[in-house]
């Protein structure tokens, strides 16, 4: 079942066309790499997605409902969820909190102004087992600005990862991240995914990132998919080596 | 309503305009390109027109018109020194901090600089009346204005074509408005962006305090004078946009045209409706008229 | 901070609630009815501080308005005194909280869509309102002669004269304060309260796990204009006079500096940076008249080099201590 299609998409900042006719399909488990030169319009792809903006022209279906109108906040409620490029966060709380929050969002509790926060043992509870598949359980007292470059992105991953979504887009998981850093980060982040069988879309300019862990390559230029295949038939293709400069 | 009427409507429409819109525009252009709501701009509207007064005190008993000019613009340009200086000792430290650190600066510095005022010239008030009364009246299709309203409308729109001329037609215009776009962009191509931000603030607040120079040889000079221009031209860049010149530029119309109005169907409550008009544009437009708020994600 | 550590926080901080209430009742008759009215009256402004601070150091949003939801707190009293003879204490605060619920859930509507700049405008704005109609009103608000406030009875029991009033308003001052502090304690400790927390530190995340930004902005802010609401309520009997002072912007700005001084960024700073503000006051305006001058250059002082306030002061010396 695809969970979701995306046909004849096209968003316009003034002159600049950023998305331009693209269309593809995405089935439960999948896990798509997207990938080109930067300005190809993946982030905008991301954010059509998201429903951060609103495409111009073109049909985004998730679990076959058309998100024409829907905003970003109904999308996380349907089951897509994300992290940032630049990872956010909530700074001035602990990361244990921060998780916590998007589980209390997720069981409808952030409402609540009678019960206490941090007595609210299932949510803690479940918090500290999500941080644990991410290695973030010792820091779990530090304050999100605490954190290394690389923890930041494992925590703003975490934090999507506890909407328990069906879709999750990752918008450069590990850029900025430390060489060293870099093979736990995604090791973390795909080990979550396979075990809790979620689609992911990641965008990654980091090769080996790419070909170790994805299913699916779709390669963008200029706000078209110029290939979409296995990595096998992705390295194969010659103008895609083109494209991306001989990597 | 006959042609009289009209014409004195449209009068004080356009009075009040030229009163209100280099405080605005100042107000807005230092949000435009330093991101910072300065509320200090009011304590430096009386500032000007203190310093105003008190040097035109040194003239009493001359009654060149000219030489008033130039001493008003001499004036706004001392305290727009003064807000460079200010900018570089007391603002510049917080551009690193949160947003509300800032305002709450730019408030308390507000209230320092408005006792020191009290300090320096006490609670009477002060008046100044040989430029206005050298200029006498005019007659124009059968109403008397007074020359100096004439000149002050003049004077505010030659500010205007003036600080338009140096936004769009100068080097340094064009590095103004590069850094109000993209700070970390201009930082980058090597533009001195610091000095810049002083030199702006201290072209905004310049442009506050000619607004109370303009008023001094018509108005009393007292602690409170400015109150109501200063909320006026916060109101103005409400909305017509923060930053956006163009919206400073029709929110001082749109409440001038207002207050205009209300002088004559309800007075004494002229600000209340200045503001009713604000909330009424704020609920459909929550960023102004022209205001843009552009987020990353 | 994990379950067991906060509860045995939770117990400490209502006995210190309780111990408060304790010494308050057992000093009153001591302290004679000058400092008494200065013990309310920095309760009072306690109260506004609380409310005040929820949009500020919980939220991230200035609001330079704050005296004009006092106003309506006092004038909604006042008014129906001089209008409709109403002389019941609960039934006046009642109607002012009916009032600030009907205004301030209006404005939320708006200002739960601005951000920090609009909204201190806004607010800016919405206290000049205030303020004018009271001023210009003369017919209706006595302008700036005022409006004299004499309540005579509080749950059916009468007084007999002002001072008999003032004496057991004390105990009711009390009691309004300490279940303010306690509802804003719950609440800031919730998980509302954290999401409220969450918003300031990036509302676009928050969206992104799914949570209406707008809708919780607008339900703190009705909270903190309420809590301005009930102060005012209860300040116009403690006053006996009430003027458009109390709803200048200058008292905008003393709520704000008050809350700065104890600090924004913990819960009692609103309440310790009341009654500090109150002493501070009561003193320095016997011997100088730039109160202005005093408030800004220490606030510049705060800001530039203590942004925490006193209780932020306080936090880092009981750290040391700790340390040792």
């Amino acid at each position: 079942m695809a969970i979701l299609e995306i046909r004849n998409l096209k968003k316009s900042f003034g002159k600049l066309v950023a998305v331009n006719d693209v269309s593809f399909s995405m089935n439960k488990e999948e896990i798509i790499s997207i990938i080109g030169p930067n300005g190809a319009g993946k982030t905008t792809l991301i954010n059509l997605i998201s429903r951060w903006i609103k495409e111009d022209e073109g049909v985004i279906k998730f679990m076959d409902k058309d998100m024409k109108s829907i905003g970003p906040r109904e999308a996380v409620k349907m089951g897509i969820a994300r992290s940032f490029q630049i990872a956010r966060m909530f700074s001035g709380l602990t990361v244990l909190d921060n998780v916590k929050l998007a589980i209390a969002s997720r069981k409808g509790k952030c409402m609540k102004f009678l019960s206490l926060f941090d007595e609210d043992k299932d949510i803690t509870d479940e918090a500290y087992t999500i941080l644990e598949n991410f290695n973030l359980s010792k820091k779990a007292n530090f304050f999100a600005n605490e954190l290394s470059q690389g923890d930041r992105k494992l925590l703003d991953v975490s934090i999507a990862f506890s909407l328990k979504p069906k879709l999750l887009l990752l918008d450069e998981p590990t850029s900025g991240v430390s060489a060293a850093e870099k093979t736990n980060v995604m090791n973390y982040i795909v080990n979550m995914i396979n075990k809790n069988k979620i689609g992911a879309i990641l965008i990654e300019h980091d090769m080996d990132v790419v070909f170790n862990y994805s299913s699916r390559i779709i390669v963008m230029n200029e706000g078209r998919i110029v290939a979409d295949g296995s990595p096998e038939e992705i390295v194969a293709n010659v103008s895609v080596k083109q494209i991306m400069g001989g990597k | 309503m006959d042609a009289g009427f009209l014409l004195s409507f449209l009068f004080n429409t356009f009075f009040y305009f030229s009163i209100l819109i280099s405080v605005s525009v100042g107000l807005t252009l230092i949000f435009g390109v330093l991101g910072i709501l300065n509320l200090t701009h009011g304590a430096f509207y009386a500032l000007g027109a203190y310093f105003t007064i008190s040097i035109f005190s040194y003239f009493t008993g001359t009654s060149n018109p000219v030489l008033y000019t130039i001493l008003l613009i001499v004036a706004s340009f001392s305290v727009g020194v003064i807000g460079m200086l200010t900018e570089r000792l007391l603002i510049r430290p917080v551009y690193r901090l949160a947003q509300e650190y800032q305002l709450l600066l730019t408030f308390s510095i507000s209230l320092v600089i408005y006792d020191i005022i009290r300090y320096i010239w006490g609670v009477m008030p002060y008046l100044h009346r040989e430029f206005f009364s050298s200029l006498g009246y005019v007659e124009i299709a059968g109403s008397i204005f007074p020359l100096y309203y004439i000149l002050l409308i003049g004077m505010s729109l030659l500010s205007l074509l003036a600080l338009y001329l140096l936004l769009y037609k100068t080097k340094i215009g064009l590095l103004i408005r590069a850094a109000s776009m993209d700070k970390d962009m201009a930082i980058g191509l090597g533009i001195n962006v610091k000095m810049l931000y002083s030199l702006v603030f201290g072209l905004g607040v310049m442009l506050a305090a000619y607004g109370g120079a303009l008023q001094v040889p018509f108005t009393a000079i007292t602690l409170g004078m400015g109150g109501e221009e200063t909320n006026m031209a916060f109101a103005i860049i409400a909305i017509g946009g923060l930053g956006s010149l163009k919206g400073a530029l029709l929110g001082a119309f749109i409440v001038s045209l207002v207050r205009a109005l209300g002088v004559f169907y309800f007075p004494e409550l002229e600000l209340v409706v200045i503001y009713l008009v604000m909330f009424l544009i704020l609920c459909v437009r929550p960023f102004g008229l022209y205001g843009k708020y552009e987020r990353r994600v | 901070m994990n379950a067991p550590q906060f509860r045995r926080r939770r117990v400490t901080i209502y006995m210190l609630m309780l111990l408060t209430a304790i010494i308050l009742t057992v000093i009153h008759d001591f302290l004679g009815p000058y400092w008494s009215y200065i013990v309310m009256y920095g309760l009072t402004v306690g109260i506004i501080g609380l409310g005040f601070n929820l949009l500020l150091g919980y939220n991230g949003l200035l609001s330079f308005g704050h005296a004009g939801l006092f106003g309506i707190g006092m004038y909604t009293v006042g008014l129906s005194i001089r209008y409709f003879n109403i002389d019941s204490l609960e039934l006046l605060i009642l109607l002012a909280i009916v009032v600030g619920f009907l205004i301030a859930s209006i404005l939320g509507y708006i200002a739960s869509r601005l951000i920090l700049v609009y909204f201190a405008l806004f607010m800016l704005a919405f206290g000049q309102i205030i303020f004018t109609l009271v001023y210009k009103l003369y017919n209706i608000t006595l302008g700036s002669d005022g409006l004299p406030i004499t309540v005579t009875k509080i749950f059916n029991i009468s007084f007999s004269s002002r001072a008999e009033f003032l004496y057991y308003y004390y105990y009711f001052v009390i009691i309004v304060f300490i279940l303010c502090t306690l509802f804003m304690w719950i609440l800031v400790n919730s998980h509302f309260g954290k999401t409220i927390q969450a918003i300031k530190f990036d509302d676009i995340r928050v969206t992104y796990i799914g949570i209406p930004v707008h809708k919780y902005r607008y339900i703190a802010f009705l909270i903190s204009a309420l809590y301005a609401t009930i102060a005012g309520a209860i300040y116009a009997p403690l006053a006996g006079h009430i003027t458009p002072d109390n709803v200048s912007f200058v008292f905008s700005g003393e709520i704000v500096y008050l809350t700065l001084l104890g600090g924004m960024n913990s819960f009692s700073g609103p309440i310790v940076g009341a009654f500090v503000y109150t002493l501070i006051k009561v003193y320095l305006s016997t011997i100088t008249e730039y109160w202005q001058f005093v408030m800004g250059a220490t606030l510049i002082v705060i800001v530039l080099l203590f942004p925490n306030g006193i209780m932020g002061l306080v936090g880092l010396a009981s750290s040391k201590f700790r340390k040792r």
